[in-house]
Formats: C-alpha cells, structure tokens, sequence
C-alpha cells in the first residue's frame, strides 16, 4: 500500500480534501468528519492525516488490541473497540476521529490504494509514494509540525 | 433536502426571537442564493422603508453549490443599500458560506435593531447574542480576533469595522479579515442594526444526492481549470495586474479625469516591483478553490490578505493616482482594517481632490480616511457616499445608478459597462460585468471577438466603442452572474468552465435535473423579480442612468482620446435591453413576461 | 446531524506533573474524606511518566455489557453510571474493563466508579479534579471537539494583544 506525504509549502488551504474525503467516506461534505484535516499552524496552512506510523502510539495504547496493521494500512477492528476514544488523544497528529454517526473510529484508509485527497488537489500538496519510499519530505513534515524544521 | 443545508435562520434583533423556515419553500422557484435572497427581500422589505430603518432585512444566502463543488464557497448579500436606497447586493467568497451551511443553515436573515452593540454566535443549532458594546469601534482585524477569543477559535466571522459602525456609505461587510462583500454600503447596513459580528461554526454537513456523480464532476471541473492558462498566470497575479489593466485601457485616473495619467505605466510597474521584490506573498484560497487568486500580503511586519481578480490594488494606484507603492500599500493596509469598499472610497477621496479637500498622491489621503471612518470634518459629508457630497459641494461627480460610486473601468469608452452601471438594479457594476469581451478586447482580442460572437452574433460587438450588440451582451453576462451568485459559484471559474458542467454538478448535488436553458430561464426569473423591487421603490427608464456629468465628459489624450458617450445611442441600447428583458418601453416588466416566470406583483 | 457534544475528561499526559491533587479531591467529593484508595481517578507511575487514570466512559463500554444485574448505564451526557442500589459488588465490570476502573468498597459492599462528578454537572459545573489540576493535564471536553479547537489554534505569539476582561460572555474588552 502507497504512503501519503505532505509538501506542507505549497497548500493554499482550499480544504478540497476534506470535502472529497468525507464526500467519498460518508457520502456527505462535513469537513468534521473527514479524516484528513487542514490545520492552521502560526499562519501556515496544511493538511495531515493519518501517518501510518512504524511504532504507533495508537496501536500500543488500545487496551483492545483493536489496531493494526493490515496490508500496509492501520485498520481499527470495530467488532473489538469500545470507543473509548484513547487512540485519539495519544495521536501527536490528531489522526483518528470519532464518527458520532455511525458511532466508530475514523482514520485515512488511504482509500483502498486510490487516495481521493491526493486525486483531487488542485496543488499536488498530497503526493501518493511507493511504501518502500520513506521519504525525505515526510520526515521534515514531522518536523516542521513539531517547529524544529530550518 | 440534498444540495441544501434545508433551513434558513430567521434573527429579528428588536425582539430577540430566532426562528427558522425550510428552505424547500424557496428552492424550486428561485434556485438558492441571490435568487431567493431576492425573494425574500421582496416579501420583507417594505416598498417605503429607507436602508437604515429597522423594517430594513439584511439577508445572507448560501447557494446549493456552496462548499460542494470546486470555487463554490460565495455568500450572497443583498438588502436595502443605503448609497441608493434601492436593492442592493454583494457577494463574498471564503470560508463563511460553506461554513453556514455545515451548521445547517442556508442562510441568516436579520431584521429588526437591536437595542445596543451586540454579535451573534452560531454553533450548530445553538444561537447566542453578545454584548459588544466594549467592540464596537475595533477595527476589522480586532474585531475578529475578540470574536475568537469567545471560546472558539474555528468559527467564521462576519463583521464591520469602525467604518460600518458609524454608518459610513462605502462600508461592506468583512468575512474573516479577508474577503468583503464590499458595495452598496451593506457594512453600514449592519451598523444600523447595531451588529458587530455574527459568528459560525458547524458540524452537521451537507448531504447531496449522488455522490459518485458529484465527484466525477467536480474533478472534471477541476481538471479543466487546472489545464486552463489562467491558473498559471494566477501565481504572480498580483504583480501583473495593474500592467495587463492599463493594457487593456480599462483604468479611469482621479475623479475621472479627462487627461491621461502619463506616469500610469511607471505607477503599475513600480507596483510590479512592489509585489516581486519588496513584499512577500502567501498564496491562498477560499474554500474547495484551486484557484488561489489572493494571497496574504506581507511587507514591512505589516499583513493584508489581497484578492488580485478584482483589482483593488490598481484602483488605488491609478484612481490615487499614486506612483509610490509603499503609500498605496499602506492606503490598502487602512482600508482593508476598516472593512471599506476599496473602490467606492477611492472614487470619494478622489472626488474630495476636485473639490480640494485632498492632494492626490500624497500622504493626505491616509488622514482623509481617518476622517471619513470617524465621520468628522468634511469626512462627515464624504462618508454619505459621492453623490450626496457633490449635491452638499455643488461640484457635480460621476457615479452610475442611484449615486453608486463607479467601478474601476472607466465607464466612458465601454459602453458595455455604462449599461450595465444604468440598469443593474444594484448600480453594482461587478454584479454584471466579468467577462465581458472588452475587457479583453486588447490584451486578447481573438478569444473576445470569439464571445462576442457567441453571445451577440456580431464580432463588432467585441469592440469597447462600439454601440452594437452591447444590451445582448449585457444582458447574457448578468444572468451568468446571476447563476454563479445563486448557486453560490465564484464569477471568475463559473465562466471559464462550460454552464453544462455546472448543471451537473448542480443536478448530482440536488437531485433535481438542470440544464443551462433551465438556468439561464431561472437567472431571467431573477433578474425580473430585482427589478420589479426596485419598479416598486419609483424606478423606471428615467431612473436608469449614469450621472450627469459622465454624458458631457469627453476624454481629451491617452488611448481613448475624443471619447464620449452619447446620449442617444445610450437610450437605444437601453431599449433593445428592455425588449430582451421582456420589459416595456419604460423599463417595467410586461404582465406577459411576469405570467412567463410565474412572478406576481 | 450534527456533533452531539459528550464532554468527557481528557488527559493531555505530557503536563501531568503526578502531584495526586486529582485523587484528594475526588474522594472528597464523592465520599467526604481525603483518600486515594477511594478516588475515582488514579496517578499511575510508569517508569516516571505520570499518567491520570479515570473511567473513558467508552461509547461501546464493554462493563456494560458483561454487568448481570444492569446496574451500569449510559445517562444523557454520555457518562457510565453506576446504579449503586442494582450492584451486587460481582467484579464483572472490572474484568470487562480493560483499563481496571471499577474497583470495589469494602464499607458499603458495592463497586464504584467515576461519574464524571454527577452532581457538579447538574449544577453547571466541571468535574472536581479538572477543577482542580493545577497544571492543566485534565480538561472536560468532547473529544472531537477538542481536536476541532486544536486545529485553529493560534500561537500565544500571533496574539494581538486584544483584551476581553468583561469576561467570556462579551465581545468587548
């Protein structure tokens, strides 16, 4: 499965993605539900999502065992959660909404490999790479996130 | 109901009672937005009430489109304009209108006046009132900031400045510090319903019909926008406008002199300059935009969001007729603060320079706006708009429709445009005038003479001189406005991409099935209820003319020399757009043409 | 339809500085007298990082599901509740709970657990240990209405020096 990256520089804060991603998940525009979000960040605008991180705090906080990985994407088994909603608040990204809708977890499933927010920016901001790629620009998007970046 | 949020928020300030309809009562017949906007301001609005009484509506509508398709994020506001005291109307672009929507409300209307300062909060379906007495005379920028301060830092804000607030005529309604529904005066329409700010942020969504359909053409419509050239030359729009503006011969300078500016081209450049070198450049956009037509400007510490499409910029350089960048840069900075109509308040200081009130080009101005927002001096009389200052000074000025400052074409050469400015219910020139093939005539004349025969039939057409085929075209490119601003499209991409793609997008959305005959039908619809407001508050074909001075004026050096508008040609186009209007010789629609919309007096 | 707001107590675990102030007045709220053991809400050490415990009050809570007698319940703000009168004191809840929440009285024979402080609520009020955690690691709010603000915030350094002193309930200032 594709990784998605963030060349945070370019994004013009539109916020296309989020009406795609929830017009494509939920079948209706609610930037709320979308799992991709752009965040205003000291004046600066860009969108994160999920990072399908390598040692993920959400998968080792989950007292269920409900998180993990499949096919190269992190999947919440909603059988196994109970909502407890502890995945959200350990996500230094704020990468996994409650859906008060269909009452389950959300999170960027990149789509089933045809990520929708990548398809539809009109700045190319959100680029779909290979999974044995671990970008450069992914690392420095952490990074600015974390306001350590040059 | 798909497409819409399905209710409209009714505030009455006087009684503090918020209620809401379904917005299904509207929808069918008049489309979303402007139109039923429009409608609703024919049922509420007295025919005798003045824009700053209490039985005054300000009504704010999303269209269906509206945060569900690509450059859809505009909010229509239309209501009594106090410059005229007709329909007034403007629209603004952002996040605001998606973000009303989200919280399930196709639009607010506001009646009534409340008894002191006060803001809105809306959050869902919670409605709240704020004191905002302490507020009252921030700025733009303040106020917003204040607003946040409130607990939510996500929600929208709709507000006037100190300028609104003292009811000054060319005040608009600001959307997040950056975009302004900015002419008619509807700022100062708030103002007198003593509004500060409303407020909003949503969570509920809009649900649309079919969702696969939307997504297809929603992408085909970006696709083509982004292989469209003018994305590209969106980048560096900024800089390049002034110059493609004075190549296209479209800018007047000062209080519509007759002499060319000769230092025209060194101003643009200089500001060419400004916007490459000196200044920095965020670009930006308004929801589910590609575009990124304004970008946050900063220079010196000092930031200032810029939308380049309407070109607010030249029109200080050219009408100020200020070579030096760094003033017109700080004159923008003050403007934009106070939530000010940039080319309404550049005509009146302009004006204020004939009557020797002001040098042009100089630092004078800054301190004349100062004046005219604190309402003191001769900036007391500035501030009731140009006409009332030419009747208090005796000196006569130009201005089109009811006394609405003009825009920044010269309305003398295009007669296009001196139309529109006579007979567009708002006076409001912008609500008409994008895309008009003389525009550009000189920059790019193949693709103009294309339109023109298109639309009119007639290549000549193109030409900005030329009387002929001009009330078609007219008349053609405000039912396009119209469409945009009812669906809640942006003007500019709603006419580079095909009306087809539009009513697909719109049938996807709403479940109702369009087509570009039914639209143009609907904006015809439109177009005859504005004027039948207006027939109401006396208007008729004497009404329907531009100032005095404009038909005596005859341009004497530069590109346009020996140019001047004529007055009997200029009858004639108004007839012919009578006939196409289906309105009668004095400009009142015919009962035939009412039965035909389904429209009763 | 739209975000109904369930505010529970989030825990922002990088301020929590483990001074157990959270424990003292849970138990002095719910049962009049200073003890850890029976606070609702536990500082758990883990190798230093100090981490507030109380019950997620999960939207799916599997105590729920495994009580016998329905003593547990979801009231109209979201809350986990425990009907003290239907409880036989079974221990189910605390299997099921895979956070260990309910834990059991020895004086009145039943479990207990937290009720995002039932009685504050009802008079408008937040729970007593977010009240009173003095370094911020506690906040009562809906959880995706906290990621909501968090998305906009602006940086203490982009503020404008705009003063609101009358209070929240006003614009001005």
């Amino acid at each position: 499965m594709p990784y998605l990256i963030v060349h945070e520089e370019g994004c013009i804060g539109c916020h296309t993605c989020e009406m795609v991603c929830s017009l494509s998940h939920e079948g209706v525009i609610n930037p709320d539900l979308s799992r991709i979000h752009v965040l205003g960040y000291k004046g600066e605008k860009f969108p994160v999502m999920c990072l399908q991180c390598e040692d993920a705090p959400c998968e080792l906080v989950c007292p269920m065992g409900a998180i993990h990985m499949q096919n190269g994407v992190r999947m919440v088994d909603d059988e196994k959660c109970i909502r407890c909603k502890m995945c959200t608040l350990v996500c230094p990204v704020g990468g996994v909404l409650y859906d008060y809708i269909n009452n389950k977890m959300i999170r960027c499933d990149l789509c089933g490999g045809d990520p929708q927010c990548a398809k539809y920016c009109p700045m190319n901001v959100i680029e779909v790479v290979p999974d044995d790629a671990v970008p450069e620009a992914r690392k420095r998007g952490v990074r600015v996130l974390y306001g350590e970046a040059d | 109901m798909f497409g819409y949020a399905g209710k409209i928020l009714f505030i009455d300030l006087t009684s503090r009672v918020v209620r809401t309809e379904p917005t299904e009562k509207y929808a069918a017949d008049f489309l979303g937005g402007r139109g039923i906007a429009t409608k609703i301001a024919y049922d509420l609005i007295p025919a005798e009430a003045n824009a700053f009484d209490p039985e005054n509506a300000l009504i704010m509508m999303t269209g269906p489109l509206t945060g569900a398709a690509p450059s859809s994020s505009r909010i229509d506001i239309v209501s009594l304009s106090p410059v005229t005291n007709l329909l007034g109307g403007s629209s603004a672009g952002g996040d605001f209108g998606a973000v009303l929507k989200f919280a399930g409300y196709d639009g607010i209307v506001i009646t009534g006046k409340a008894e002191k300062p006060m803001g809105i909060r809306i959050i869902d379906d919670e409605v709240t009132f704020h004191d905002a007495e302490h507020c009252w005379e921030y700025d733009v920028y303040d106020t917003v900031d204040c607003i946040k301060r409130l607990g939510r830092e996500d929600v929208q804000v709709a507000c006037i400045g100190k300028a609104g607030a003292n009811l000054v005529k060319t005040a608009g309604i600001s959307f997040s510090k950056r975009n302004l529904a900015a002419r008619g005066g509807l700022g100062a329409v708030m103002g007198s319903k003593n509004l500060k700010a409303i407020a909003v942020a949503g969570t509920k969504g809009v649900k649309v019909r079919d969702t696969k359909r939307l997504m297809e053409t929603n992408l085909e419509i970006e696709r083509r926008m982004l292989e469209s050239p003018a994305f590209k030359k969106y980048e560096n729009w900024h800089a390049n406008i002034s110059l493609s503006l004075l190549k296209a011969r479209r800018p007047y300078f000062g209080d519509y002199e007759e002499e060319f500016w000769e230092e025209a081209e060194e101003a643009a450049k200089n500001a060419k300059k400004f916007f490459e070198e000196m200044a920095t450049l965020r670009p930006n956009s308004c929801f589910a935009c590609p575009l990124r037509c304004w970008a946050w400007v900063e220079y010196k510490g000092e930031e200032a969001p810029m939308v380049a499409c309407q070109g607010t910029f030249p029109a200080i350089i050219f009408i100020l007729k200020i070579k030096d960048p760094e003033l017109a840069w700080k004159v923008y900075l003050r403007l934009q603060r106070e939530g000010l109509d940039i080319m309404g308040t550049a005509a009146v200081i302009a004006y204020a320079s004939r009557v020797g009130l002001v040098r042009l080009g100089s630092e004078e101005i800054l301190s004349l706006i100062d004046e005219i927002v604190n309402r003191e001096g001769p900036g007391n009389v500035l501030a009731e708009g140009i006409k009332r200052a030419s009747e208090h000074f005796g000196v006569p000025a130009v201005y089109v429709k009811g006394g609405m400052e003009s825009w920044s074409s010269d309305v003398r050469p295009f007669r296009g445009v001196s139309l529109a400015g006579a007979v567009s219910e708002s006076g409001s020139i912008s609500r008409a005038i994008h895309g008009f093939p003389a525009s550009s005539y000189y920059t790019k004349p193949e693709k103009a003479r294309k339109v023109a025969k298109e639309v009119a039939g007639d290549e000549s057409a193109a030409e900005p001189t030329s009387y002929r085929g001009k009330a078609k075209l007219v008349a053609y490119f405000e039912d396009e406005h119209i469409i945009a601003d009812s669906l809640g499209v942006c003007d500019t991409p709603m006419l580079s991409i095909p009306l087809e793609l539009w009513a697909e997008a719109l049938s996807a959305a709403t479940g109702m099935e369009f087509t570009p005959e039914k639209l143009h039908f609907y904006a015809g619809k439109i177009r005859t209820l504005e004027r039948m407001f207006n027939v109401r508050r006396g208007v008729d074909r004497e009404k329907d003319t531009l100032s005095e001075r404009l038909f005596r004026s005859v341009i004497r050096s530069g590109p346009w020399a020996g140019v001047g508008i004529d007055r009997e040609k200029f009858e004639e186009m108004k007839l012919e757009y009578y006939r196409l209007r289906g309105w009668g010789e004095n400009g009142i629609p015919a009962e035939e043409t009412l039965e035909r919309y389904d429209l009763e007096w | 339809m739209s975000a109904e707001k369930k505010k529970k107590i989030i825990i922002d675990f990088s301020k929590c500085v483990g001074c157990h102030t959270c424990e003292l007045v849970c138990s002095l709220t719910h049962e009049g007298i200073v003890n850890p053991s029976l606070a609702r809400i536990r500082v758990i050490n883990s190798n230093w990082t100090m981490m507030p415990m109380n019950c997620r009050h999960c939207e799916d809570a599997p105590c729920i599901d495994a009580c016998p007698t329905d003593a547990l319940y979801h009231d109209e703000d979201g809350a986990v509740m425990l009907a003290e009168d239907k409880c036989i004191g079974c221990f189910m809840c605390a299997i099921a709970c895979p956070y260990g929440i309910p834990r059991f009285n020895e004086i009145t024979g039943v479990m207990f657990k937290c009720d995002l402080c039932a009685d504050r609520r009802a008079e408008g009020k937040e729970p007593a240990c977010v009240e009173a955690c003095p370094s911020g690691a506690l906040i009562f709010e809906d959880v995706n209405e906290l990621m909501r603000l968090l998305r906009e915030k602006s940086p203490p350094e982009a503020s404008t020096g705009i003063e609101c002193p009358s209070g929240a309930s006003t614009l001005g200032g």
